[in-house]
């Protein structure tokens, strides 16, 4: 089990209908995670990728690194800070 | 004639005279037109013993060839020498001025001498008066808006400076449609030197196409790249319906934020910049005319607080710089500020100076006794807007001082003890987009010839790799620039950005036009204007034209004794470590700024003090300005 923060920022608050929640997850990559909010927020995964993977934006803050952009395997740790814009 | 006019309208205030004089075809197939029109009037007409606020120092608002066609063509350029520094002042303004003003056969607005008394330019259908402003003086931009719509009907469009212009302020700009301004850099002071408070336009003519079916296919192409659906641009889409603003969200994740005078890169939580706040209460996006993406500004009406039920506009870095660089951290008051700051004619990035200035008191270097019994505590905003007042009317010692700019204020205050975290270069304040996080955006404003001003390479990253047509050699790598944890290939993006951009300026096009493949490929652009002027223009001529306008902007500011001395940044970025800003180190490393800084003079051309050689001044037809350079 992972805490994590999601902000959904642009078109992709509107789809979660919501800025920003805290989630306990079991998703153990971060394409896990996207299909957990596709699952949750139909639409999101193909809101999210294009062809090669990387169309929108996704920052993932953790502590020891101020933001990078997660690739699909990316581990999901707790306390992860993930923004979609 | 097609797409130009080859007439500019020159001015003079102190004769109050006007006369329309041809320009030479020369100039336009060198210069294209707008922001490389300007350059070349200025270079020519004045010398490094022009006095910027004197009588000769030309204020040029230039048009491009693509002013007046359907083609988000608002875009208007303005530039004189800076009184900020003495070296280039260039902006660029949107609206619906510059179509007006181009319906009037010109291609641009040369304006020098001085008016005795407050006056407004009146330039109706190609004839030229001079009005009394006397009745406008010392208005705010809004109500001056106001007065000139009920003397004038809706044909026309105007330019107008408020209180902050008329004192001559550093941090003045022209505004224009209540909430486009430009000439930050110097052009709002330039305007107030001259008394000159407002430009009314209206223009009937046209601007004829040489090829309409060509004209019609390069812009269908363009339209094409653009649509939302399709463009790879993550912008793209979020702008059109949000604004710019809905990236402020994104760039508080990056750390790119800039929170008490640049110290910090992000506020955690969901911050009260965010578009998502925003969203309740916008009305519209404003599109400057013929833009197709409408995206930069909305027209916002708050629900509470001062400016409950009136409209105000709303910019991405204006409310990060008057609102969570001040920690004022409620969106109704950053609201209020940025609509302070445009009914005062005062460029919004002034928060960084009001910043600094909270910073100094809070260290004890400035004193109640300073401000004239003012407590300057961040998140207090109404020390914010007091400020606001006293640097816009220069109404005591510490408005006074900062209206002169913060390089200057930061020189005086405790014999420089502050002047490292006054977030300013070449005398201009800082404008957002972090350069701790951007290694191409710390590159940029230090060399960049404007101070610091984000927009001339914008954006500060290359483009994805997807949007990049096969047939495009691009002259760096994109992973290598991409990289913000090294300074391979940076000197090499930010000479190609600002030769590109300086192409989409003198289009007079808007920089948030190039995207997706658009950003990398300007060959839709070379169609454009080769069906709308009749001549053969291709990416490669563009981009040429591109680089000799920045080179000879460049060689302005040598003449005017710029070198590598200018080229530098303030210590907050390259000593003070910043955890939430995020590249590699958290700062910008001096050492590799300075590699940085020897690659990009490389590539441009230039010996390592940053002086053009000889031989690139020929390359680009600038041989006589390599004689007065005696190189
Ligand atoms: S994108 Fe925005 S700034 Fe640019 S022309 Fe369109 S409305 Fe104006």
């Amino acid at each position: 089990m992972a805490k994590i923060l999601l902000r959904y920022m642009g078109r992709f608050c509107e789809l979660a209908q919501k800025p920003l929640e805290e989630r306990e997850v079991t998703c153990k990559t971060f394409s896990e995670l996207i299909d957990l909010l596709e699952h949750d927020y139909p639409g999101y995964a193909a809101e999210f990728y294009n062809l090669i993977g990387e169309r929108h934006e996704c920052t993932l803050r953790r502590p020891e690194v101020a933001s990078i952009n997660p690739k699909a395997d990316e581990p999901v740790r707790d306390g992860d800070c993930y923004g979609f814009y | 004639m097609y797409g130009w006019q080859k007439k500019i309208l020159r001015v003079d205030l102190s004769k109050q005279t006007a006369s329309f004089e041809p320009m030479p075809d020369e100039v336009y197939r060198d210069f294209l037109g707008g922001r490389g029109l300007a350059i070349k009037i200025l270079y020519d007409e004045t010398d490094k013993d022009t006095d910027p606020m004197g009588p000769d120092n030309p204020l040029i608002f230039a048009l491009g060839p693509l002013n007046g066609t359907p083609f988000g063509s608002g875009r208007m350029t303005v530039m004189t020498r800076s009184p900020r520094n003495g070296f280039l002042s260039d902006g660029n303004i949107g609206g619906h001025f510059a179509p007006q003003l181009k319906y009037n056969g010109v291609d641009a607005l040369v304006i020098k001498g001085i008016s005795e008394k407050p006056c407004m330019l009146v330039i109706d259908n190609g004839e030229v008066s001079f009005r009394s402003a006397e009745h406008l003086w010392g208005k705010t931009t809004r109500e001056t808006e106001r007065l000139l719509r009920e003397e004038f009907d809706d044909s026309y469009q105007f330019r107008y400076i408020g209180p902050a212009g008329e004192h001559c302020v550093g941090q003045s700009v022209i505004v224009g449609n209540l909430l486009h301004t430009g000439g930050r850099t110097g052009g709002g002071m330039v305007m107030g030197s001259k008394r000159l408070k407002a430009i009314v336009c209206r223009g009937n003519g046209s601007v004829k196409v040489a090829d309409p079916e060509a004209y019609l296919k390069a812009y269908q192409r363009i339209v094409f790249e653009l649509d939302p659906r399709r463009c790879t641009d993550v912008y793209r889409l979020p702008y059109g319906l949000y604004g710019d603003v809905s990236v402020n969200g994104l760039v508080n994740e990056y750390g790119g934020l800039a929170i008490e005078n640049g110290k910090y890169g992000t506020v955690g939580g969901e911050g009260s910049f965010t578009a998502e706040k925003m969203l309740r209460i916008t009305k519209k996006p404003k599109s400057c005319y013929g833009c197709m993406q409408g995206c930069c500004i909305n027209w916002v009406v708050p629900t509470e607080g001062k400016l409950k039920g009136i409209g105000t506009q709303a910019h991405a870095g204006s409310l990060n710089a008057m609102g969570s660089n001040l920690r004022i951290m409620n969106l109704n008051q950053q609201l209020e500020n940025t609509n302070m700051c445009c009914d005062l004619g005062l460029d919004t990035f002034v928060g960084f100076a009001i910043a600094w200035a909270f910073e100094a008191f809070d260290k004890g270097y400035l004193t109640t006794k300073d401000t004239d019994g003012l407590v300057l505590k961040f998140g207090d905003n109404d020390a914010v807007q007091e400020m606001l007042k006293n640097i816009a009317y220069r109404r005591n010692w510490i408005g006074n001082l900062l209206a002169d700019g913060l390089d200057r204020a930061s020189d005086i205050v405790a014999d420089g003890a502050c002047k490292g975290f006054a977030l300013q270069s070449k005398g201009v304040e800082y404008s957002t987009v972090n350069p701790r996080v951007y290694y191409n955006m710390a590159l940029h404003y230090a060399i960049s010839d404007v101070g610091l001003n984000h927009t001339r390479i914008y954006p500060p990253y290359p483009p994805l790799p997807e949007a990049v047509p096969p047939d495009v050699k691009l002259p760096y790598d994109i992973e290598k620039a991409k990289n913000k944890h090294t300074v391979d290939d940076k000197g090499k993006f930010v000479r190609w950005c600002l030769n590109t951009r300086a192409v989409i300026n003198s289009l007079e096009t808007c920089a948030y036009s190039p995207r997706g493949r658009l950003y990398s490929d300007q060959r839709p652009y070379a169609e454009l204007v080769s069906a709308v002027t009749g001549e053969n223009f291709t990416a490669e001529r563009l981009y040429e034209i591109g680089e000799r306008i920045c080179q000879l902007e460049h060689s302005f500011n040598v003449r005017n004794g710029a070198s590598r001395k200018d080229d530098v940044l303030p210590d907050r970025w390259t000593k003070e470590n910043d955890p939430t800003s995020g590249n590699g180190y958290n700062m910008v490393v001096q050492e590799e700024l300075d590699r940085m800084i020897d690659d990009f003079y490389d590539v441009s051309g230039w010996d390592r003090n940053g002086i053009p050689k000889r031989e690139t001044l020929e390359r680009f037809g600038l041989s006589y300005v390599a004689d007065e350079l005696g190189l």
